[in-house]
């Protein structure tokens, strides 16, 4: 594709999991608008460097069998995945084992390991300097961080403890309002066996205490909010697309809306919200050193906005489907044009 | 703070000339209502409920009660003090394609060279639903060797019709579902019942897969009455039906000849493959008339309440020297709101809820512009 000079080469980077439907109908867009992309597929593919002159600012870089030069790359999307230069693979008996021993080997194969990482920054460094959606060095946040900068900030975050004994956890449960516990890094999903496992949310309440032991590795627990709806909100180049989820109305989905039912799905629709707090949330995500992310917010009972937590490569199909957005659209027109329509 | 009662904005409401209806795209069902409770929906959109209800006579309060629980039981409605935070949804539908969804009718007994070359340009297309309808019948192993090639495409979701054969049964036909993904309907017409068995285990991008048995015959097929029916009520649909013909936009046909036109019920034809590609014939001149002429430019249509649920026809009109003629295949009057032959209704009656509501009478009018 790229055999002759090719310039304005967007370099899309995916992992084909259940979730890139979305990336699919930007493929699709950039088809359509007639913008070559090239897409590293990084469950199995890297990008290799061929070349690089520091002088003349000249990085060339393969993949698979087309060379490109860095220069003439126009955008770049991270969309999951690991993002690392090929490395080619030695065997350590085989690489010195005439002179050396096999454990200088080891150390040798180690250094070249230490090598393509200092080249592998530099690069991928340079490449998302250029007008770029995500960042593969910043793909998660540290929540109780976040929640701290948002609190700084002027948004309103529910009251958040770590909790270590049962006697802690006992003295909470002596205040008026709920619980709920959930992970501090990310839930766990994962398939063992024919099961799928997902960490979602759970009210303290529904934990039975005498399972608790006395001590236990830091939990965090977090005041319930009572909630009249909840918001999704997907920021794109300092644009807001909000979407409201109203699921009171089924207890099973009370606490994590995730856990939907099939007969009365929950309602998603388009929400706009107030310009303080996209300012807010917009701050929030700048001193994150960010460009794009999906908010989570609570609309309590209280008339209140409450911040969640925010996730750096936000899922954004789940927005932009029902509420109608097209930001599969709009994330191909800012591909190619570096702009937003 | 005043509160308003507000229609979430997935239900959209649509005025027809007697009654009107509300569609509930999340959910896929469509209630009818009396015209009077779509204008109070109007209202009470712009203005808190006290106001407008204070708009009514007291003896019109049963009524106006029994409005607001049935928007309330169905969960049609919320309250909020701040309905400028709710906007509705974007009237828009665009696709990265020139064409979604095609016909296909193949005649095996002329060997298949020629579906291979339509399924090569459908795809290079990037045209997303295909319905196959394979006009000779052959047996379970040929069929089961079709659906293994078909299922190589590119194709999000495939209906695949057949013409019965007693071999032909849940046993022997649910594996070629179960092997091949991408066929969401296996249809076998000339059936000697009308029967459909879901698989809820083999989903494919589309939903579930399903095997047909039907009485009609391959004639019936052409207007793909299945397949389209299982968007009646989403959002891609109704979006569709406001902004673009609903059923022949960006579709094709090819016939077991080669012959490409838009419709396979429509005369007109833009060339044969053998000779044009799809992309040529699709760019020739008038390829494309029908497809901006929405529901709301068809006669009698537009005043109807289903005309954003209802697939259009413009192969079959009233009035064939009148390009906006209402479709022909339709018992319904708007004018009267009475159906006069149900068999014929192109809706799909099961998703309607029918539910006996009195009429609101409103003396007095709210003022809205203030
Ligand atoms: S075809 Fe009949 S039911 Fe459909 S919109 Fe037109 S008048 Fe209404």
């Amino acid at each position: 594709m790229f055999g002759e000079k090719t310039s304005n080469v967007i370099i899309i980077f995916c992992q084909y999991t259940s979730a890139t439907d979305g990336i699919e109908q930007v493929l699709h867009w950039l088809d359509h608008l007639q913008a070559p992309y090239l897409r590293v597929n990084c469950d199995k593919e890297r990008l290799s460097l061929e070349y690089l002159d520091l002088a003349n600012d000249q990085i060339v870089l393969r993949h698979n069998e087309s060379t490109f030069d860095l220069a003439d790359v126009s955008a770049v999307w991270y969309w999951r995945g690991g993002v690392s230069l090929a490395v080619p693979q030695y065997d350590p008996s085989s690489i010195v084992q005439e002179i050396f021993s096999e454990d200088f080997g080891r150390e040798a194969v180690k250094n070249i390991g230490m090598e393509q990482r200092t080249i592998a920054s530099y690069v991928f460094g340079k490449l998302f300097k250029k007008p770029h959606i995500n960042d593969p060095y910043r793909t998660s946040v540290n929540k109780l961080q976040v929640l701290e900068i948002a609190q700084e900030i002027g948004l309103k975050v529910p009251k958040t403890y770590l909790l270590s004994s049962s006697k802690q956890i006992a003295e909470l449960a002596g205040e008026s309002s709920d619980y709920i516990t959930k992970a501090a890094h990310e839930g766990i999903m994962t398939t063992i066996g024919r099961r799928f496992y997902n960490g979602l949310t759970a009210n303290l309440a529904d934990i039975e205490s005498t399972l608790l032991n006395e001590k236990f590795h830091p939990s965090l627990v977090q005041q319930c909010i009572e909630k009249q709806y909840e918001i999704r909100s997907y920021c794109f180049m300092d644009e807001f697309y909000s979407m409201a989820i109203f699921s009171q109305n089924d207890d099973t989905t009370k606490t994590d809306f995730r856990a939907f039912t099939q007969d009365c799905p929950n309602r998603y629709v388009p929400y706009k919200l107030p310009k303080e707090i996209e300012e807010k949330l917009l701050r929030l995500i700048k001193r994150l050193g960010l460009n794009c992310g999906s908010f989570d917010l609570i609309y309590s009972a209280e008339d209140e906005y409450q911040f969640l937590e925010v996730n750096p490569v936000g899922q954004w199909m789940m927005t932009s489907v029902p509420c109608n957005y097209y930001l599969e659209k709009r994330t191909a027109l800012w591909l190619k044009e570096n702009t937003v329509q | 703070m005043s509160k308003y009662c507000i229609l979430f904005a997935d239900c959209i409401p649509v005025r027809g000339s007697r009654k009107s209806v509300i569609s509930d795209l999340t959910r896929s069902k469509t209630y009818m209502i009396p015209n009077s409770l779509y204008d109070l929906i109007i209202q009470l959109s712009e203005n808190p409920i006290d106001k407008v209800k204070g708009t009514i006579p007291e003896s019109q309060y049963p009524v106006f009660e029994q409005y607001i629980k049935f928007l309330e039981d169905r969960e049609l409605v919320f309250y909020t003090s701040h309905p400028e935070r709710f906007p509705a949804l974007k009237e828009q539908y665009e696709e990265p394609f020139e064409i979604s969804n095609a016909i296909v009718r193949v005649d095996t007994s002329q060997g298949e060279a020629l579906m291979e070359t339509t399924l090569e340009q459908l795809e290079q297309l990037r045209c997303k639903h295909l319905q196959i309808i394979l006009e000779q019948a052959l047996s379970i192993v040929e069929l089961e060797a079709i659906a293994a090639k078909i299922t190589d495409y590119q194709f999000r979701s495939v209906e695949l019709d057949v013409p019965y054969h007693e071999s032909f049964t849940d046993e022997s036909c649910m594996p070629i579902l179960k092997n091949n993904r991408k066929i969401q309907n296996l249809v076998l017409y000339n059936a000697k019942e009308d029967r459909c068995v879901t698989q809820a285990n083999f989903r494919t991008l589309e939903g579930m897969s399903n095997l047909f048995y039907i009485t009609s015959g391959a004639q019936d097929l052409n207007c793909g009455q299945i397949h389209r029916n299982l968007f009646l009520s989403s959002m891609e649909f109704v979006m569709e039906s406001k902004l673009k013909n609903n059923c022949l936009n960006r579709k094709v046909s090819v016939d077991s000849q080669g012959v490409i036109r838009n419709c396979p019920s429509m005369s007109e034809s833009f060339g044969n493959i053998t000779e044009t590609s799809i992309s040529e014939a699709i760019e020739k001149p008038g390829f494309k008339k029908l497809w901006d002429i929405t529901k709301d430019k068809v006669n009698v249509c537009k005043d109807c309440e289903f005309r954003y649920v209802c697939t259009d026809c413009r192969a079959y009109v009233e009035d064939p020297a009148d390009i906006h003629s209402k479709p022909l295949k339709c018992g319904y009057d708007p004018y009267k709101g009475e159906w006069s032959d149900w068999t014929s209704n192109p809706l799909k009656q099961k998703a309607i809820e029918f539910y006996g509501m009195q009429e609101l009478v409103q003396v007095q009018e709210t003022s809205t512009s203030q």
